[in-house]
């Protein structure tokens, strides 16, 4: 599975046991790299060594006394006696065994293999005579130490997030299931980043073909470089021609294994801090990882004020625009006379006035999110406090639609998933101009176009309204609800295996086995 | 190939079924004994599903329309399996004619009816070529949603004070002769004989041996629902008002009143409607393609989309110029159409003697 | 080709929606219309007046003190039907009409009396009338009404649907009236509006000469119209619209005052709180003869006593109730006796109620005659009250002797 490097020269570059000219070799493969360093020795003048390393990706410490201390300390006698006599396994025998403290080494022959190596921060050690290099880790760079993530922010519940580095991830994830049926399986991708991409799941529980379906799509993918999970993420989605996130995307690992016990499968990826859920299905995306830790009765609560949420932030401006242009008899008769003697100065028809609200929300809520913290609380101070009570002192925009704007945005804060709130956020526009043509009709014609698309999507082969449809009445008490632990026994999802979601009950099935 | 579950099958049966009775009601003429009416008819009309139903069960495989050919021999059965299809894109340019006159006429004067018309039929193309197994998962989030608006606006109703059950009674006030009157054959015919074009999506069906106990179910629910309906639209308004008002329904929902807040909630119900004229052109339509794709034998089915939709779309817009002869033809033609009466009632009847017997001397000399 | 296919159609629903909105109307080109008024003027036309409410100057902000006659304007025209006033209307204000949130639909004697089918014609059949507005008949003009303010709402209509809906007079909204209109054995009646000074007594001859100058004129229900048909036929006074509820069991707010008469020594007056009526009306034929029992049983607080009787002993309560009974039947004797002698038509449903019983009898010999049928019925009353409390005191304040000499 493992991609071979590509090497741009098309010599034929091979091990010749000679430390010089190997060197020599790896110096033409390395030319104009000012970051890889070479370091040649003598083993007490019998034979010469060679270490080819990153700087800044090693642990200098490891080299300096784990590697060339104990080689050129080494006992003399164990080169020079009969130097002739040992063969090539006898040397390495004597380095692995005898020499070097690393608990991870490994030979290889293959130039390509060597210098992916290298390049991921291992040593290579090139010893006279041999025509096979030793690979030993030492691998170590700057990395941020383990945070709370940003975007998925619990009150109760770890406060541990993914990072950068996988190798920190993958522990994350393994110090919550100290099982051997958690798997984790590598592999490489991009032709030039060649990240690593670590696919996880649990033995016994997922259903093998899902594991061998995201094994094919990851395989099938040519691309050049991975930067972060959305490149993956495009790339393996069932359909790309949709708004909606397909896959789920988390930083947090206590989420990524709660998916894990449901059968689903995580793709980790090197240099960023997202790990890839599959298969992700809308009601999902609703959910946050405290639904789970909080006392249900509460969680339910918040589930259903998410399901509020979303039609919130789907319909509040499109249904304020049908209402007061189409069907004003719909209006409670007081509300609508203030609501009119609001809009009475306003220029504009109440459909632009509400598309050049949102969209001045939106753009707000973006200068927001890039500028530096200080400056974007100064931007959203003046954007929606003084602007927003000018423009409606100046009589502009009307009052009530700038409680409709801000509700909708409210409401557009609440969804979990950052990337399903931007699907909704987007989807809002078509809405309102089917809302300013045809009023009620059209909103309605739009939902019944919505639905169908939302319907056709598939994750995985995972139709993505499961459970609701097609409907599973037992998935539903972890859909509407959060139904008691107690009470939920069974998946969720539609996932064939029959397994228990509930940690507690896989506990007792193996004991009683 | 698509499947559907029985649940969806269900969903799809009860939404068609109720249909746009929810805004026409349902056997309006025989006043204040139109409950009564609908509850005969649903006994009649479960019959009759029944034998359809029992039609599909002796020739199966077959789709609905195949049975003909196969039973009556290719000269007679083809020209009759042939006239099915032409009898629902009939019905479903009826449907499309009755969105013509009603949004236009309610939530949206002087909005051009062929732009209504022609965003009703750009999204119900994009549902035919979803396929039916999105809109079995359509209608099984949505039926659960309208019950709910439905009980809720019952409960409005009640609490808004203006249903008067004395308006039901006396019962039989003007004897059997006019429940009769609108129970055969029109009340026979609406919704239930109308269930035909289901027969087309039963082959579809995950666990086909019990499509006849799911379209039972569905048949006495709709009819029920309706039922009901027609006796609240009753209570509230009368049996005059009842009798004279042209969708007696949509009258029902403007009358709610509740602490002078939720009110005039008239274009809900068109909406409402929409969805259920949705559905059910969407089934005709369906079913329309699926028999034409049967009897001309072809394999897809997606070639025929554009052509139906379209001869729907034009017949919904020249059907009837306006709203009076659009609705007497239901009362005064359809009834005593030869066309309608021998489809529905007639040749099924045949049909499914003729495969019973067969069926019978089959299974006796094997 | 599938995406361009999806391009396509997207583009094509986007550019088909921006040359939209046909029907669109911004609330800045609205003017709600609160009330209408209805007359008949000399040459048989129907002059329409129209209460619109001015949104500019009722513009939210709290303490702006603005005299109450500025929040609506007035709009009249004449025109040959309902339809025709409202266009020329239409055509002197520069924006749309809406009816939809009308409160009340007043209707003046002139044209009650010649029929009102052309109004109900208009409000049952106009798209954007609702049939929940109120029905109200005036004496005189019914234009004029609508020039009076409003006293606590922002527009008087609103207080007249208010006072409506608390059910002091019966009422008819107009899907009631046409109700009554279509159905058999039972005719229409709507409230009726007169304009009083504030500080007066609502009766109806208050509103003739005495409109004091420094009295505040309000609006305020006097009666009810009595409709055979769709005509308005005459006028019953407040104390029967009250007795019209108690009928119809639509009772809501009723207060019955009984004195006790002058010979005995414990005179005064007792007054009533109405909590629940329900009256029930039996139909029978006997002989050619039709026969209503209206049983009618209440409950009710006793909430003062100005006589001196204690009103601690249920001895003494026994006999207050039946006073207070005494005086219910009498009150809904007159009643029917108006409606049956007097206007001769079936303003409670007599006729409605003999239908549900006896409807083989009503088919076959009054549903076409109830006209004439009407007056030569028979009605016995029968009433039932009960007090159930007597307010926070027990004893009267006004204690001398504490039983009643029969």
């Amino acid at each position: 599975m493992v991609q071979k490097i590509q090497l741009e020269h098309n010599y034929d570059y091979i091990l010749s046991g000679n430390v010089t000219e190997d060197l020599n070799q790896f110096k033409t493969i390395f030319d104009n790299c000012i970051d890889i360093k070479f370091r040649e020795f003598d083993i007490h003048g019998a034979r010469k060594g060679a270490l080819v390393f990153l700087s800044g990706m090693v642990n200098m410490q490891t080299i300096d006394f784990e590697i060339m201390k104990p080689l050129i300390e080494s006992d003399e006698r164990l080169f020079q006696e009969s130097a002739a006599e040992l063969n090539d396994s006898d040397i390495q025998n004597i380095i692995e065994n005898r020499l070097l403290f690393s608990s991870q080494l490994s030979w290889f022959e293959d130039f390509p293999d060597i210098i992916e190596h290298v390049l991921s921060g291992n040593v290579a050690f090139l010893l006279d005579g041999l025509q096979q290099v030793l690979v030993i880790n030492a691998k170590d760079w700057e990395k941020r130490t383990v945070e709370e993530p940003a975007t998925e922010a619990v009150i109760r519940g770890p406060r541990e997030g993914f990072q950068e580095t996988i190798s920190t991830n993958i522990s994350l994830i393994r110090r919550r299931l100290k099982t051997p049926q958690l798997k984790m399986e590598d592999m490489k991708v991009g032709r030039l980043s060649n990240t690593q991409i670590v696919i996880t799941y649990l033995e016994g529980i997922v259903d093998t073909k899902l594991v061998d379906e995201v094994k094919n799509r990851i395989g099938k993918i040519k691309i050049d470089a991975i930067l972060e999970s959305g490149y993956v993420e495009e790339l393996i989605e069932d359909n790309s021609f949709s708004l909606f996130p397909q896959v789920l995307i988390t930083e947090r690992p206590d989420r990524v294994v709660g998916n894990l016990l449901e059968g689903k499968v995580g793709i980790i990826i090197d240099n960023t801090p997202f790990v890839i859920i599959v298969p992700g299905t809308f009601f999902q995306l609703l959910q946050s990882p405290e639904d789970y830790y909080q006392r249900y009765f509460v969680a339910s609560a918040i589930r259903m004020l998410r399901f509020f949420a979303v039609l919130f932030s789907l319909l509040l401006p499109s249904l304020y625009i049908a209402l007061t242009t189409y069907h004003q008899e719909m209006i409670p008769t007081m509300l609508l006379i203030s609501i009119a003697a609001s809009r009475e100065t306003v220029p504009f028809p109440a459909f632009i006035e509400a598309l050049v609200m949102e969209i001045a929300f939106e753009s707000l809520r973006e200068a927001g999110v890039r500028l530096p913290r200080p400056v974007g609380q100064a931007v959203s101070i003046v954007g929606g406090l003084v602007i927003g009570q000018a423009a409606v002192e100046a009589g502009i925009v009307s009052s009530p639609l700038v409680i409709v704007v801000s509700m909708t945005g409210i409401a557009s804060f609440i969804f979990p998933s950052f990337q399903l709130g931007l699907a909704f956020r987007l989807l809002r526009f078509p809405m309102m101009i089917a809302a300013a043509t045809f009023g009620l009709y059209g909103i309605l014609m739009m939902l019944l176009l919505l639905l169908i698309h939302v319907l056709r999507l598939k994750s995985f082969g995972v139709p993505y309204l499961t459970p609701m449809a097609p409907l599973r009445i037992s998935g539903l008490k972890d859909v509407i609800v959060r139904a008691s632990w107690l009470k939920q026994s069974t998946h969720t999802g539609e996932l064939k295996s029959q397994r228990h979601q509930n940690p507690f009950n896989r506990l007792r099935q193996r004991q009683n086995k | 190939m698509e499947i559907i579950s029985r649940h969806q099958l269900l969903t799809i049966s009860i939404i068609y079924q109720i249909g746009t009775t929810i805004i026409f009601g349902f056997a309006s003429g025989a006043g204040r004994d139109s409950w009564l009416a609908v509850l005969i008819s649903t006994c009649l009309g479960t019959a009759v599903v029944w034998i359809y139903t029992r039609i599909t069960h002796f020739n199966p495989g077959l789709t609905y329309i195949e049975c003909y050919p196969a039973q009556f021999g290719k000269l007679l059965g083809t020209p009759i399996a042939w006239l099915h299809p032409l009898l629902f894109l009939y019905i479903s340019g009826r449907i499309v004619a009755d969105i013509k006159n009603l949004v236009p006429t309610t939530i949206l004067p002087g909005t051009p009816p062929w732009v209504i018309l022609l965003f009703f039929m750009l999204v119900i193309s994009y549902g035919l070529f979803a396929g039916i197994e999105v809109m079995g998962k359509l209608t099984e989030i949505i039926l659960p949603i309208i019950l709910l608006i439905y009980l809720i606006e019952v409960i409005l109703i009640f609490s808004s004070g203006v249903v008067h059950f004395d308006n039901l009674s006396p019962l039989l006030d003007k004897g059997w002769g006019r429940i009769w009157e609108v129970v055969w054959p029109l009340g026979i015919i609406q919704s239930f004989g109308e269930s035909l074009a289901l027969a087309l999506v039963w082959t579809l069906m995950n666990e086909r041996k019990r499509v006849g106990r799911t379209m039972i179910i569905s048949s006495l629910f709709a009819g029920l629902f309706i039922a009901f309906t027609d006796a609240l639209a009753v209570a509230v308004y009368g049996e005059e008002i009842f009798k004279r008002a042209t969708y007696p329904m949509y009258a029902l929902i403007q009358a709610i009143s509740v602490s002078d807040f939720i009110t005039q909630l008239d274009a809900t119900g068109v909406i409402y409607f929409c969805f259920m004229a949705f559905l059910k052109t969407y089934i005709y339509l369906f079913a329309t393609i699926r028999s034409i794709q049967k009897l001309t034998y072809s394999n897809s089915s997606r070639v025929f989309i554009f052509p139906v939709v379209l001869i729907a779309l034009f017949m919904g817009l020249t059907m009837a110029p306006n709203v009076v002869e659009h609705i007497a033809v239901v009362q005064k033609v359809i009834p005593y159409n030869p066309i309608y009466l021998s489809l529905m009632i007639v040749f099924p009847v045949l049909l499914f003697l003729v495969s019973w017997i067969r069926n019978k001397s089959g299974t006796a000399a094997s | 080709m599938r995406k361009q296919v999806i391009l396509f159609l997207t583009i094509f629903v986007f550019m088909y929606m921006l040359t939209g909105c046909w029907s669109r109307v911004e609330l800045n080109d609205i003017a709600i219309v609160t009330a209408a008024a209805l007359d008949l003027v000399d040459d048989q036309k129907i002059q329409l007046g129209v209460q619109v409410m001015k949104t500019k100057m009722t513009k939210g902000t709290a303490g702006r003190g603005e005299s109450s006659d500025n929040t609506t304007l007035i709009f009249s025209e004449q025109g040959d039907s309902v339809m025709d006033a409202y266009r020329k209307i239409q055509k002197k204000i520069p924006r749309n009409l809406i009816f939809s949130h009308n409160r009340i639909v007043i209707i003046g004697e002139k044209l009650a009396r010649s029929g009102i089918t052309p109004v109900i014609e208009f409000f049952s059949r106009y798209r954007d009338v609702r049939g929940n507005s109120y029905l109200l008949t005036t004496k005189g003009k019914a234009f004029d009404l609508l020039n009076v303010g409003p006293n606590f709402e922002k527009f008087s209509a609103e207080e007249i649907r208010e006072e409506q809906k608390a059910r002091v007079i019966d009422s008819a909204t107009i899907r009631d009236f046409t109700y009554r209109l279509l159905e058999e054995g039972i005719e229409p009646i709507t409230s009726q509006l007169q304009m009083i000074p504030a500080g007066e007594k609502s009766t109806e001859d208050s509103n003739s000469e005495k409109k004091n100058k420094n009295n505040e004129l309000a609006l305020g229900l006097v009666g009810v119209g009595v409709y055979r048909k769709d005509r308005l036929i005459g006028w019953m006074n407040a104390q029967d619209a009250e007795t019209l509820l108690w009928l119809r069991n639509k009772m809501k707010d009723s207060v019955i005052t009984v004195m006790i008469p002058d010979e005995n020594k414990l005179f005064g007056k007792l007054s009533v709180q109405l909590m629940k009526s329900k009256a029930t009306i039996k139909s029978k034929v006997e002989n050619e003869q039709v026969q209503f029992q209206v049983n009618i049983e209440m409950t009710g607080d006793l909430y003062e006593n100005t006589t001196k009787l204690s009103t601690n002993s249920s001895n003494n309560l026994h006999t207050v109730q039946q006073l207070l009974e005494e005086e219910v039947e009498r009150r809904i004797r007159s009643t029917v006796q108006k409606s049956k002698n007097k206007f001769k038509t079936d303003i409670i449903g007599f006729g409605s109620k003999l239908h549900r019983q006896n409807n083989k009898e009503w088919n076959e010999k009054y549903s076409d005659r109830w006209d004439e049928k009407f007056p030569e019925i028979k009605v016995d009353v029968t009433a039932h009250f009960k007090i159930i409390g007597t307010g926070r005191i027990n004893d009267s304040l006004i204690w001398e002797e504490k039983e009643m000499k029969k």
